[in-house]
């Protein structure tokens, strides 16, 4: 079964504050997975829990801005509540908190996710993906508004200084592809880049044969 | 240093936030109303004429008239789930920020409070 981009939201933030809520729509879809880029903490690793209607994500990567800044956290959830329902992104202390969201269709419910890389001081990462056909995703954070260059479908137009990009198709044969975005300078960019694969079998109809 | 007032923590405080094509409102709810929206199937705040619910958001309440820190004065905030205390503090000219407890000695900020305040005010990015 095919990965397929369902939605995106950018959830706003929040200066300061203990906990953001923003609302994201989840496709009805089969296979889905959710995916959630938080951000903020000022100066440390604050976040205690990402939620989606009331489950906590899994988190995929964490990293902060060079000379000791925000955050950026890349979190996951498998068969995501469908529907209207809240990220909710939770700190231990008051402190800057944004994020936003983006949910497929299609999508390996194990094994999360294929590959992942850090890029830091650079506007082009590059993966190696493991299985065929996965699509790849690139949460880039670089302290201006960011656009999306090479290999890269900008996916929530976010006028704060992260955005969230994706492949838009699937990367066939595995192997190393290259995301790249532009904004800010390069010295001061940072990404989390990573794989996700696609659903063995699709939607599973039993049949009865006859013999 | 100048001497900074103390201001007592109440709690915490809860606001949605509607945005329209000119800007952005803020209303104070209730933590019950705030906390529901973090469960399945949640009741979304319904939004006044022309605007969406874009997010909403919880933060530290002290005991002023709006719940925030005047300029010029700090307060403590209680530990909570199991999270360590801390400090946050209102500079004038300066977004208001947390701190280490350490960095607020005898009503005064220390020279590596100040740093962290003055850093983290610079790196705003809204």
């Amino acid at each position: 079964m095919a990965i397929a981009f369902q939605t995106a939201t950018n959830g706003g933030s929040t200066n300061p504050g203990t906990s953001h809520t923003f609302a994201h729509t989840t496709s009805t879809g089969s296979n889905r997975i959710l995916f959630v880029l938080a951000f903020g903490g000022n100066d440390g690793d604050f976040l205690t829990d990402c939620t989606y209607a009331g489950t906590s994500a899994t988190l995929i990567d964490k990293s902060q801005e060079p000379g000791g800044g925000h955050f950026m956290y890349s979190f996951y959830q498998v068969a995501p509540a469908t529907g209207a329902n809240n990220v909710v992104i939770t700190m231990s202390a008051s402190k800057f908190i944004s994020g936003g969201a983006h949910d497929y269709t299609g999508a390996l419910q194990t094994g999360v996710p294929d590959a992942k890389i850090e890029g830091v001081g650079i506007f082009t990462t590059t993966l190696t993906t493991v299985a065929d056909n996965c699509w790849t995703v690139l949460h880039a954070n670089n302290g201006a508004e960011l656009t999306a260059g090479a290999g890269s479908t900008d996916r929530t137009n976010s006028t704060i200084s992260w955005e969230i990009f994706d492949s838009n198709a699937v990367i066939t044969p595995a192997g190393s592809t290259s995301m790249t975005f532009s904004g800010g300078t390069e010295a001061n960019a940072r990404t989390t880049m990573f794989s996700f694969a696609p659903s063995l079998g699709g939607d599973f109809t039993p049949r009865v044969i006859m013999f | 240093m100048p001497k900074l007032a103390k201001i007592d923590q109440v709690g915490y405080h809860y606001f949605h936030v509607f945005k329209n094509e000119s800007g952005q409102i803020q209303a104070e709810t209730t933590a019950k109303d705030y906390f529901q929206l973090g469960i399945a199937t949640p009741v979304n705040p319904i939004p006044p004429q022309g605007y969406v619910w874009w997010y909403s958001y919880e933060d530290v309440k002290f005991n002023t008239p709006n719940g925030k820190l005047p300029d010029e004065t700090y307060g403590e905030v209680a530990s909570r789930n199991g999270h360590p205390s801390y400090k946050i503090v209102k500079l004038t000219g300066k977004i208001q920020c947390s701190v280490s407890n350490e960095d607020i000695v005898a009503n005064e900020l220390t020279i590596d409070g100040l740093a962290k305040v003055e850093k983290i005010s610079a790196s705003q990015i809204i």
